[in-house]
């Protein structure tokens, strides 16, 4: 089949090493315990109120999508696509909400964080995206999926660029994590730790020295088994080192190949 | 003209025709049939509350155990061929925004042996089994309550640029006391039933629904439904309430009106998200006299009509829901009247429709909007018409 590419123009992976971007890897500082205690100071030069009030997965995908988009100017922020992989849910945030439910006080505050989308909204208000939106709350390689659909969105200029999220959040809870690990039983592999990865897509430019983000499908992989959440950690060391990589996928339904090049 | 994924040229006219295959559906007026005849006759399943010990109204499914997604979609799957959908390349796709309610349930409330999953991915895998779909590669589509709408955008695009040939897309919300005291938190709920566009309209009314559609690239004839046009926006706003202004609907609409490339003056008639809530209503009555022009000429608005004071907002699965009721209504050239609206609100400046109307152009705006800003239009076009 074809080969879908895009510019790959930003990214950002925030992941137990620390978080890595264009500009490098920055360490957790001392005491921090990794993705889940991610402050707004790492993230935001000015002040915002709304940071400390957001749930794990929903400060996980601002905290990406805003380190992915600090150095970069948009080409139109009214026509960027924001697109969110989030396969866990919200099943943290359910838990604390269903606790308010039982302590007789249901909060909604909690309760409009309980919908996978909800990530999107705080991103799209503070960086005035107004494109379209496309929330995955899993199934066969969820972010490979929506990574071809934000290609081919540019391509038809169904958007100027595409905002690309993956959030996979541990839950705390053993229950919580024990439904998490039902599901990731059922893709045969299991999953470490909080991991967020934000990729700013555009369309290509021959002339641009950059990188390129491909995604291929074929009938066969040279793998039995590659979960897309898995790749994408394969990705993060080459996206910064200049590195070029193929890595095959094979996902459920999903069989192919994500590569980057450097041009 | 557009640009293709692959950088090649075609005009609309060489755009690949996605058509609406079959659409099944269960609200708490009953399957397809029952409740297109009693949309028609203005009747209302919305009943007084207490639900799940909330004091509001709410429209259930007659037979609550229907709120078993395996229930459901053993009725719903009677009109699907799984050979015709699993033909060629295949994608099927979940729209839910919570899904099955037994799962996130507070804990007090959880039946131990249920053993329902609150991850919207193993409940996709298991509708998808139920489906005999299990060879088909298998998406979920999360945004609130346009995940429908938002599904079928997903689906024709990816028709579209040749990526799959049909796409199954099962839509699944119901009540639950997670959700119901939500929406009552947030001060959303009314207590005696939604009154979409009403002057006196003071909040919503959840209700269970599901439904189960196909999409197809076969070669259309005269009289399939096509699904012509679809877009999305961000209102980039506020997390839980629609923009004041309806910008966002109005570019959703006027994209998914361009993606069909045709005028508005064509629009026959639009489904709108109706919610009945204060700000939902006025905002979307902004959006649609914007989308048809409004100062010294605008065009006559075409009938406008709301659902939601008869089946209830039924979540995600709600606009996948309505757009197989406005594909069946389009077909007849004619939209039932918007249950429970007495008193129009006369800031709302729409037509919407009191009683059975009737119309001519053979296509049908639909409008559906989310919590986080979430706007999906979709417009559908009857062929060789």
């Amino acid at each position: 089949m074809t080969k879908l590419s895009a510019t790959l123009c930003s990214f950002c992976a925030i992941h137990e090493g620390g978080i890595d971007t264009l500009q490098g890897r920055t360490a957790w500082e001392q005491g921090q315990a990794g993705p889940s205690s991610i402050s707004r100071s790492q993230v935001l030069s000015t002040p915002y109120m709304a940071f400390g009030k957001l749930n794990l997965p929903d400060k996980l995908a601002f905290s990406a999508a805003a380190l992915t988009l600090r150095d970069h100017t948009l080409i139109d922020p009214s026509q960027t696509a924001i697109f969110l992989a989030i396969p866990a849910g919200s099943l943290s945030t359910d838990r604390a909400y269903s606790i308010s439910v039982e302590e007789g006080a249901p909060s909604p505050a909690l309760f409009s964080a309980t919908l996978p989308s909800s990530a999107v909204a705080d991103i799209a208000i503070f960086h005035h995206l107004k494109g379209p939106n496309v929330v995955s709350a899993g199934g066969d390689a969820p972010f490979l999926s929506l990574l071809e659909y934000a290609i081919l969105s540019i391509g038809c200029g169904k958007c100027t660029e595409a905002l690309l999220l993956f959030i996979d959040e541990t839950p705390e809870h053993p229950y919580d994590l024990s439904v998490k690990r039902d599901c990731v039983i059922e893709d045969g592999v299991t999953t470490p730790s909080p991991f967020a990865l934000a990729l700013l897509l555009g369309r290509m430019d021959a002339t641009q020295n950059s990188m390129v983000i491909s995604l291929e499908r074929r009938q066969t992989a040279s793998c039995d088994a590659n979960r897309d959440s898995d790749a994408l950690r394969g990705l993060v060391r080459p996206m910064q080192s200049g590195l070029s990589v193929q890595i095959p996928v094979c996902d459920g339904g999903f069989i192919g190949y994500i590569s980057l090049q450097h041009s | 003209m557009y640009l293709t994924g692959c950088g090649l040229y075609f005009p609309h006219s060489m755009k690949k025709k996605v058509i609406l295959e079959q659409g099944s559906l269960i609200t708490a007026l009953g399957e397809c049939d029952r409740t297109a005849d009693a949309l028609m006759a203005g009747c209302s399943a919305i009943v007084e509350g207490p639900c799940f010990t909330v004091p509001v109204a709410y429209a259930p499914f007659e037979d609550p155990g229907l709120r078993d997604p395996v229930a459901a979609f053993s009725l719903l799957k009677r009109g699907l061929s799984p050979a015709d959908a699993a033909s060629g390349r295949s994608l099927f796709i979940y729209a839910a925004a919570k899904g099955d309610g037994r799962g996130i349930e507070p804990f007090a409330s959880r039946d131990d042996r249920d053993s329902s999953s609150p991850l919207l991915a193993v409940q996709a895998r298991r509708i998808r089994a139920l489906l005999g779909l299990d060879a088909v590669p298998c998406m979920t589509v999360s945004n609130a309550c346009a995940s429908g709408m938002v599904a079928c955008s997903v689906a024709k695009f990816l028709l579209e640029q040749g990526i799959y040939d049909n796409a199954v897309i099962a839509g699944f919300d119901v009540l639950s006391h997670f959700v119901v005291s939500g929406f009552h938190s947030l001060g959303a709920l009314s207590a005696h039933g939604a009154r979409p566009f009403d002057a006196q309209r003071d909040g919503l009314s959840l209700g269970d629904g599901a439904a189960l559609v196909h999409l197809s690239l076969r070669e259309p004839v005269r009289g399939d439904i096509i699904l012509a046009g679809a877009a999305q926006s961000n209102d980039a706003n506020h997390r839980t309430g629609p923009s004041r202004s309806g910008d966002g609907l109005l570019k959703a609409a006027l994209d998914a009106v361009s993606d069909a490339d045709v005028s508005p003056v064509k629009i026959g008639a639009v489904k709108c998200h109706g919610t009945a809530t204060v700000y939902n209503d006025a905002m979307e009555a902004k959006a649609i006299n914007n989308l048809f022009g409004t100062g010294a000429h605008p065009y006559v608005l075409p009938p406008c009509f709301s659902l939601k004071g008869a089946i209830g907002h039924t979540s995600g699965a709600g606009s996948l829901i309505e757009t197989v009721l406005a594909a069946r209504f389009l077909r007849e050239r004619r939209v039932p009247p918007t249950a429970r609206l007495e008193t129009p609100d006369p800031e709302a400046t729409l037509p919407v429709s009191p009683s059975v109307q009737q119309f001519i152009h053979p296509s049908m705006l639909c409008l559906s909007a989310g919590f986080g800003g979430l706007n999906a239009a979709l417009l559908l076009m009857e062929h060789g018409s």
